[in-house]
């Protein structure tokens, strides 16, 4: 059900804005696509157009019920309640888990940025035993290091090969 | 020439190696259901990168079995925990967890599995039965005709899923403009890849998948989440029915069937609603009878198992004989088949009859194994209760991370996937549906070829869309499955006033 408040509601406002930003971005993408002669009747531009239109006429519709108050109401959490209040410093360690994952997962090797994953989500998520966490983090990580590079043959990387010059630049098993 | 498919299809399901797969499907499957915060969409697709290296046979056996044991899982948190494991199980939870706190968690759960498997069991023999035939108007449909199918699955879905249409139409449409993404496969030209050359393949189904689900839903319980341990109702040993369960049990069961799948055949957004009349028709008949409603009725549980379970299934026979997806999860077994080179769709059947029948006796299969393990095995799936959720997390990002990076061996696909799953929680933050956009991702490409098809075909003519009376008959049938919720508020409440 969708409330109607009096006072516009600033997050939903710039999340409509970022919508229907994306669909300007889209249109003007799609006008200035270099087509080939070779396209036959239709082009990849008109489906694109089709598209870009569709969202900007929905957005532009949903930005003008925003402006009159409406406003969305949050998904529930199946584990738990959900709070008013966002929780920064939660959001804010789960963010950091996952940009240094994705920075040093090929330096530092899966090994090493399995765990630290792992261990930080569970303290970000609220778990205070922190030696139980770190040893589930390391065994998880080694069995899921295990089962997709032995078991599936699936790449995962080792990581260090700063140290090691010489070595096949693919790095990994 | 349909029966002798049929039975080679059945003999290249069991064998031990794919039957294995089958048990590990069930057991993942129930394990992922009973866990809070994934369902059967998420399930798959955490799993898909798993099967990257396996035979297509074993990997469509485990995803049956995923299937449907993601909502046995679902039912089980839904009796033991009085918190439903996914939306199929919400009616559940109304009279299975009185059940429980009566002492009568095993009767719970044994007509839940036994619903689960005697729908599945009819539903699954319908698709087998009604999929040739509908393969059979399939390859009769021009591209025109099949743009209008995929326009109907847009429009319902965007439109009967979320709080609002515009918002669920604005979900589909920003999965179709991520569907955009890369070069286009006709001419070669770039679309909204803004000269980085990775980009240029487009966004990989599985990264977008597992990033909305896995780390959306984790980023939003991170800043909103209070995880809580829920009170449980205790549960050993099997999972058994009396001779009066029993006697209550087949009609529900067979009423929900009735009504899951035919719910399940079309876009009608997911397992609420026919969970819903199965449940208001079992109270409405038990009135007669045991009125236990309110109290811990079996019917109350019986009836929409067996309807989510057949709904469930009757997803499979537009995704099968047309290849469209009408669900989250069947997307989800869509972008599984578009893994191994399989495209469902009509000329499936014509091609490779074997095939099908293989996925169709795996559906059986997976159902079948479900029955056997979980009945003995439901105490164990009870104790999974215990695990406290802020330890799950972890392990949701950390597999849903492996999966990203897993299929190209790059970091790229977990940038991707960070930037997407901060989409997921702003999504779920504003109240905007993710089934959408997960199915105008996967169907947008799929939409636009077709479209085009059509139009080379008429020289350009646009009328060529609404020419033959099928077309014109799923957008009649569009336009009636938009307004009739409409009608139906504006006239409820000018009742009420």
């Amino acid at each position: 059900m969708i409330k109607a408040p009096k006072q516009i509601a600033k997050g939903e406002l710039v999340f409509t804005s970022f919508l229907f930003a994306t669909s300007v971005v889209v249109l003007v993408d799609t006008a200035n696509m270099i087509e080939s002669n070779a396209v036959g009747f239709v082009g990849p531009k008109v489906f694109a157009f089709m598209v870009g239109g569709l969202m900007f006429f929905l957005s532009g519709i949903q930005l003008i019920l925003v402006l009159r108050g409406a406003k969305g109401e949050p998904e529930s959490i199946e584990a738990g309640i959900k709070q008013e209040n966002p929780n920064w410093k939660s959001f804010g360690l789960v963010t950091l888990a996952l940009v240094l994952y994705a920075s040093l997962i090929e330096v530092l090797g899966f090994l090493i940025m399995g765990p630290v994953l792992y261990f930080l989500i569970g303290k970000a998520i609220g778990v205070k035993k922190n030696k139980l966490l770190a040893l589930i983090a390391i065994v998880l990580s080694a069995l899921v290091f295990i089962g997709f590079t032995q078991g599936l043959s699936l790449y995962l990387p080792i990581g260090f090969d700063f140290l090691r010059p010489e070595a096949d630049p693919s790095g990994g098993w | 020439m349909e029966f002798a498919d049929f039975l080679q299809g059945f003999a290249q399901s069991l064998t031990w190696t794919n039957l294995a797969f089958g048990l590990l499907g069930t057991i993942l499957g129930t394990l992922v259901g009973v866990l809070p915060g994934i369902g059967p969409a998420l399930a798959i697709s955490l799993l898909l990168p798993v099967t990257l290296t396996v035979d297509p046979t074993a990997a469509l056996i485990m995803f049956a079995a995923i299937y449907y044991g993601t909502m046995f899982g679902g039912s089980t948190t839904s009796i033991l925990l009085n918190a439903p494991g996914e939306s199929g199980s919400v009616m559940t939870v109304l009279e299975g967890n009185k059940m429980a706190r009566k002492g009568r968690a095993g009767a719970a759960l044994a007509t839940a599995a036994i619903g689960s498997f005697v729908a599945g069991a009819i539903a699954t023999g319908i698709v087998a039965a009604a999929s040739p035939a509908i393969a059979w108007i399939g390859v009769r449909m021009t591209p025109a005709d099949f743009f209008a199918l995929m326009v109907l699955a847009f429009g319902t879905v965007g439109a009967v899923l979320g709080q609002s249409v515009i918002r669920g139409l604005l979900s589909l449409s920003m999965g179709l403009v991520i569907g955009l993404i890369g070069l286009d496969l006709q001419t070669g030209a770039s679309r909204l890849t803004f000269d980085i050359p990775r980009m240029t393949d487009g966004i990989e189904t599985v990264v977008l998948i597992v990033s909305l689900f896995a780390l959306g839903e984790v980023l939003y319980v991170a800043l909103y989440g209070q995880l809580g341990v829920a009170d449980r109702n205790a549960f050993k040993g099997f999972a058994t029915m009396t001779k009066s369960d029993w006697k209550r049990s087949w009609g529900p069961w067979l009423r929900g069937t009735a009504i899951g799948f035919p719910t399940g055949v079309i876009p009608a957004g997911g397992s609420e609603l026919p969970t819903f009349l199965s449940y208001s028709l079992e109270k409405k008949l038990a009135k007669k009878k045991h009125d236990e409603f309110g109290k811990g009725a079996i019917e109350g549980v019986a009836g929409p198992e067996a309807a989510n379970n057949a709904n469930a299934a009757g997803a499979m026979v537009p995704l099968l004989a047309l290849g469209l997806p009408t669900s989250a999860t069947a997307a989800v077994m869509l972008a599984a088949f578009q893994q191994f080179d399989i495209q469902p769709g009509p000329l499936l059947f014509t091609d490779q009859p074997v095939l099908v029948w293989t996925l169709i006796a795996s559906l059986f299969i997976g159902n079948f194994l479900l029955l056997v393990l979980n009945l003995p095995l439901a105490g164990v799936w009870a104790k999974m209760l215990l695990i406290p959720p802020p330890y799950l997390y972890g392990g949701i990002t950390l597999f849903a991370l492996v999966g990203a990076y897993v299929l190209n061996g790059e970091p790229f696909d977990i940038w991707v996937g960070i930037v997407i799953g901060i989409l997921g929680l702003l999504f779920r933050r504003f109240g905007y549906p993710i089934t959408p956009m997960i199915l105008g991702v996967i169907l947008g490409p799929m939409a636009e070829q077709e479209f085009r098809r059509a139009l080379q075909g008429s020289a350009g003519d646009p009328s060529i869309l609404i020419a033959t009376p099928f077309s014109l008959t799923i957008y009649i049938l569009l336009a009636i499955a938009i307004a009739t919720p409409k009608l139906y508020s504006l006239w409820k409440k000018k009742q009420t006033a």
